[in-house]
Formats: C-alpha cells, sequence, structure tokens
C-alpha cells in the first residue's frame, strides 16, 4: 500500500466525489421534504398497483408483502416511500460513479502516461491497484455516509419512523454492491490499457446487471435470470422495514469484490505497459 | 569490473513486428554509455524492459546484480528514469508532483531546489501550465533528485533550449564523478559523441555495433556542399576520406568520413563562396556500419 499514492487519489479525486455527494445529499432530502405531500395526495397505493410488473420490479415492489411493507392505513410508510424513491436508485447512482473511476483505474493513468512515472518508482504493481481502489472505497464510503446522515437528519424534521439501524445496515449492504461494481471495473480497465473499451465493458457489464434484475423479477419465463444480477441481492426494503440483510448478498458482493480484485492483480501484475 | 546493466538474449516480440531480438549488452558500472539508434529500432523497448514495463518474450537482463524481473521494485530503487515522453498529475505543482514520486525513496528532496535553480525551473508552478521543456526539466530533477546509481535517459534533452542543455551535460558529468553509471539512449550523434564513453548501436531491434566513442567519431559519414566562385576542379577533392558525390560547374557535393581537418586547411586555399555541412545523419552511419558489416542495405 502506497500512502503517498493513496492521499493523492483522494486529494484530486475529493471533487468528483463531493460532486456524487452532493448530488445524493440534496435528492436524499428533497425525497424526505415531499413525502409529506405525497401522502396527503392519497391514492398512491392504487397507483403503485397500477403500474406494470416491471416498473414494479424496478421500484422494488415484486410481492403483496412488499406491498404491505411500503403502504399502511393508506399511505406510504417513510421507510417504504424512502426506497422507492431513493435506496432502490442508490447503488445504480453510485455504480455509475464506479464504473466511471475504476473502469479507468489502470487505463486512464496509462492513457496520460502517468503509469510509466508512477511505475518507474520502486512502486509494486500491487500497491498502486490496492491504493487507487482504497482510495475509490474511501471516496464511496464518505458519499454514502452522507448519504445515511441525510436521511437520518432529514426524517428527524417529518412525521414518519425509519429504524437507525436499518439505515445503517442498507448503506452497508450498498457499499458492498458499489465496490462489487468497482471490483469488476478495475478489472475491466486491467484487461483493456483502453479508457474507451475498459468504460464500455464495465458499464456494460452493470446495465446487463440492473436489467436482468428487472427482467427476471418483471418478465414470466425469466426469473432465473435475476439470480445472476449483482442488484438481486441488494434487496433495500427488506433491509431498511423489516431489517432482513441479505447475508447471502453480502457473501456474494464480498466474493466478487475479492475474486475481481485478485483477478485484477493477477491481469495486472504481468501487463506490458506499451506506453 | 561489474556490470551495471547486463542482458543476455533479451527478446521481445510485437506479432510479426520486431522488438529486439537477441541483445547482448554490458553497460560497465561508472560509464556514460550512449544507445543509439532512428525512430522504431528498439530503443525504448529495451529500457522499458530494463524497468520491467514490458515482459520479455526471452532473455533475461540484471542491473546492478539484480534481475529486472523478479526483483523489479529494487532495480528501480537504484535507478533514476527520464522516459521518452514524461507525465505528470497536472493539478500539482511541480513541488508536489517531486515529494510525491521522492516518498517512494528514502534519499531525495534536497538536491531538487538546487537543480531546479541551475536549470532554471519554477517548482511553484501547477505542472498543467509547463511548457514541453519545462516538463523536460521536471522529469531531469525527478530522476536525479534521489541520488541514484543509474541514469536511465531516453532523449532527455528534447524540449530544452542550447543553455539548459550545456547545464545539463555539466550534470551529468559530475553524476559521472560520482561514480554513477548512466545509459543515454539518443538518436542524435552529437550529443552522443559529446557525452558519452562508449556506444551501442540498434538498427530494427538488433545491436549493430558496440564501440567506442571514438571509434564511432572516424565511422561518421558527413554530406558537405561546396560551391567556389569558378568551376570547379575536381582533381582538388582526391582527398583521404572524401568521395566525390556530384559535382557540376560551381558547386561539388561530398561525403566526408573520418576527420575535416585535411579537407577544412585545402578549403581555405580555394576560392570558397559558401559551405552547407549539416550534422553527421544516423542513417547514413548506419548505412556505413550495415555495409561494412556485410549487410543489405
Amino acid at each position: 500500500m502506497s500512502w503517498a499514492l493513496y492521499r493523492n487519489v483522494l486529494r484530486l479525486g475529493r471533487m468528483g466525489a463531493l460532486s456524487w455527494a452532493l448530488t445524493l445529499m440534496v435528492w436524499a432530502s428533497l425525497v424526505i421534504w415531499i413525502f409529506p405531500t405525497i401522502n396527503e395526495a392519497g391514492a398512491m397505493e392504487d397507483y403503485v398497483n397500477a403500474m406494470p410488473e416491471a416498473v414494479q420490479a424496478a421500484i422494488g415492489v415484486s410481492t403483496p408483502e412488499d406491498m404491505a411493507m411500503i403502504f399502511r392505513d393508506g399511505g406510504f410508510t417513510l421507510a417504504g416511500y424512502v426506497n422507492t424513491e431513493y435506496l432502490t436508485w442508490l447503488p445504480l447512482l453510485l455504480g455509475v460513479y464506479a464504473v466511471v473511476y475504476c473502469g479507468g483505474l489502470v487505463s486512464k493513468e496509462a492513457e496520460r502516461g502517468t503509469l510509466d512515472t508512477l511505475l518507474s518508482q520502486p512502486l509494486k504493481r500491487s500497491s498502486f491497484l490496492l491504493s487507487k481502489f482504497a482510495g475509490f472505497a474511501t471516496l464511496v464510503i464518505a458519499a454514502m455516509l452522507l448519504s445515511f446522515l441525510s436521511i437520518l437528519i432529514g426524517s428527524s424534521f417529518i412525521d414518519g419512523e425509519i429504524d437507525v439501524l436499518n439505515l445503517v445496515a442498507i448503506h452497508g449492504v450498498g457499499v458492498l454492491l458499489v465496490l462489487a461494481i468497482a471490483g469488476y471495473s478495475t478489472l475491466a480497465s486491467c484487461l483493456f490499457l483502453d479508457p474507451g473499451k475498459s468504460l464500455a465493458v464495465a458499464g456494460l457489464a452493470t446495465a446487463l446487471s440492473f436489467f436482468a434484475n428487472i427482467a427476471g423479477l418483471g418478465v414470466s419465463g425469466l426469473g432465473w435470470v435475476k439470480n445472476l444480477s449483482l442488484f438481486h441481492y441488494y434487496d433495500s426494503l427488506q433491509v431498511i422495514a423489516a431489517g432482513n440483510v441479505n447475508w447471502t448478498g453480502v457473501v456474494v458482493y464480498a466474493a466478487v469484490l475479492a475474486g475481481t480484485l485478485t483477478a485484477s492483480w493477477a491481469i495486472f501484475r504481468r501487463k506490458d505497459l506499451a506506453g | 569490473m561489474d556490470n551495471a546493466i547486463e542482458t543476455l538474449g533479451l527478446t521481445k516480440l510485437y506479432g510479426q513486428a520486431r522488438g529486439i531480438q537477441n541483445l547482448d549488452l554490458q553497460v560497465r558500472q561508472g560509464e556514460v554509455f550512449g544507445f543509439l539508434g532512428p525512430n522504431g529500432a528498439g530503443k525504448t523497448t529495451t529500457i522499458r524492459l530494463l524497468l520491467n514495463l514490458l515482459q520479455p518474450a526471452h532473455g533475461s537482463a540484471t542491473i546492478m546484480g539484480m534481475d529486472v524481473v523478479t526483483r523489479s521494485v529494487e532495480v528501480r530503487r537504484v535507478c533514476g528514469v527520464v522516459s521518452g515522453e514524461p507525465a505528470f498529475f497536472d493539478s500539482l505543482s511541480g513541488r508536489a508532483h517531486l515529494a510525491m514520486m521522492q516518498s517512494y525513496h528514502a534519499k531525495g528532496g534536497p538536491r531538487s531546489e538546487e537543480l531546479a535553480e541551475r536549470l532554471g525551473f519554477d517548482l511553484d508552478r501547477p505542472v498543467r501550465s509547463y511548457s514541453h521543456g519545462n516538463k523536460q526539466k521536471l522529469a531531469i530533477i525527478q530522476a536525479l533528485s534521489h541520488q541514484p546509481q543509474l541514469l536511465i535517459l531516453d532523449e532527455p534533452t528534447g524540449g530544452l533550449d542550447p543553455l539548459v542543455q550545456r547545464e545539463f551535460y555539466k550534470i551529468l558529468a559530475e553524476e559521472k564523478a560520482r561514480g554513477v553509471t548512466v545509459f543515454f539512449s539518443s538518436h542524435i550523434l552529437s550529443e552522443v559523441e559529446r557525452i558519452c564513453d562508449r556506444v551501442g548501436i540498434i538498427r530494427e531491434g538488433e545491436l549493430v555495433a558496440l564501440l567506442d566513442v571514438n571509434d564511432l567519431h572516424k565511422q561518421q559519414i558527413r554530406h558537405m556542399e561546396v560551391t567556389l566562385s569558378r568551376d570547379v576542379d575536381v582533381s582538388e577533392f582526391q582527398l583521404e576520406g572524401v568521395e566525390i558525390v556530384h559535382c557540376e560547374g560551381h558547386h561539388i557535393e561530398l561525403k566526408v568520413s573520418g576527420g575535416v581537418g585535411a579537407l577544412l586547411q585545402h578549403l581555405a586555399a580555394i576560392p570558397v563562396e559558401d559551405i552547407v555541412f549539416p550534422e553527421a545523419s544516423l542513417e547514413d552511419t548506419f548505412t556505413e556500419f550495415y555495409a561494412g558489416r556485410g549487410g543489405d542495405e
């Protein structure tokens, strides 16, 4: 681990991370702010029931049990509403950040020539990878922390309850999902030293994963497809509304993260850097 | 004497295209070794193999007795590198960039100020504001500031003005006096002649010659165009080391090898209007080597 490189990652990435974090904070705060107005409008349960199954699946409503967790006494529960409008989409948004950052983790440095500059110093390739990834992970955790605080503080001003531990848990699972996306994006960056290719591959993998989950939940006959999607194991409604963490998902995310980072190192350590 | 750099059958292939092939090279400790070749000859490939940025297909290389693949981090600890196209972190200042690079070495730092002053370089501006020449200066400072045992320089004077180039050569001479080995890659003959002890010439991935710099000078071919104020008498140019290429009216073109003293003395005695005498062309020198070794052109 190179602490100098790690600090440089944080220094160079702070504005990008701040932009993402501010976006999350504004979005979360807006969602919380309009919750009372949405609930007063009424008929939201009928509205959601009328949606196509695929759309219901996209917002985290797949079963009658899900509906029971989202709606109570004719209106949204705060946890259900925050899940539908925010938590369901949170890892996708930060997943885009992971694709853009980690899809170019190695390839953008190679394109700029700074990879040569760094690896002409007594710096192991494994230290380079670890320091860069650790820097990104720190930025993601910081963004998730701000998201958590936005919901926690925002919900204290309105009539509604969100269990704090459940909120911690879903953000923790969200971090793992985003880091799993970052893991395979890093792998793409090591495989293709061309940022155009690595970002395209990482982006495509993420899009396919997301839509596989929707297709598997909403399209009959394609139920098996959802098991191939990382987003399937996120299950934010179960966590935020009932505190049921999908531990299989946690293991899957940890395995994908460990596997892709190991593969990244195995490929990068012998990769020709043509310059 | 131990060798600072030693390669044995070092080979790198790029599919059908040749990178370098069966390179056997020894660079003695403390010498300034010039690695000469045209663009695409394999100079940069060789350097990248030594730094473990590329993996060899066959063969091996050591620096200070350490294998460049299995002990690559230790190798790079003793090296200072100026790459052919230096790159930096644009948002950092020169000083901050150097601090980050120097954090990987146990030594370094104080020399940066001295070198920056000698090269006329402002450390406190952001890298993105530096011209090409200033970036080259930053690369030189980066390579030297941790007091390496071996300098690997890939065309280090590109973009430097003549005054700075002169200062750079002085710095290299001081490094040599300290016992530092210099591996100097270039396509500029005059530069290599000026500062190197020995020269290796690479062409199309193969080492075609290894010789002292004095022998290189003797082997050089230079073209000269002379314009007289009267018609040329070709018998006047039947001198050793001089070959007549073309003669017409007042104008004569010559190929000159070795020393030019006798020719210049002769020219001083005849009515010369103009002389065009460019630096030796690398390609012409290679042609001479290649033809001399029985190769085809």
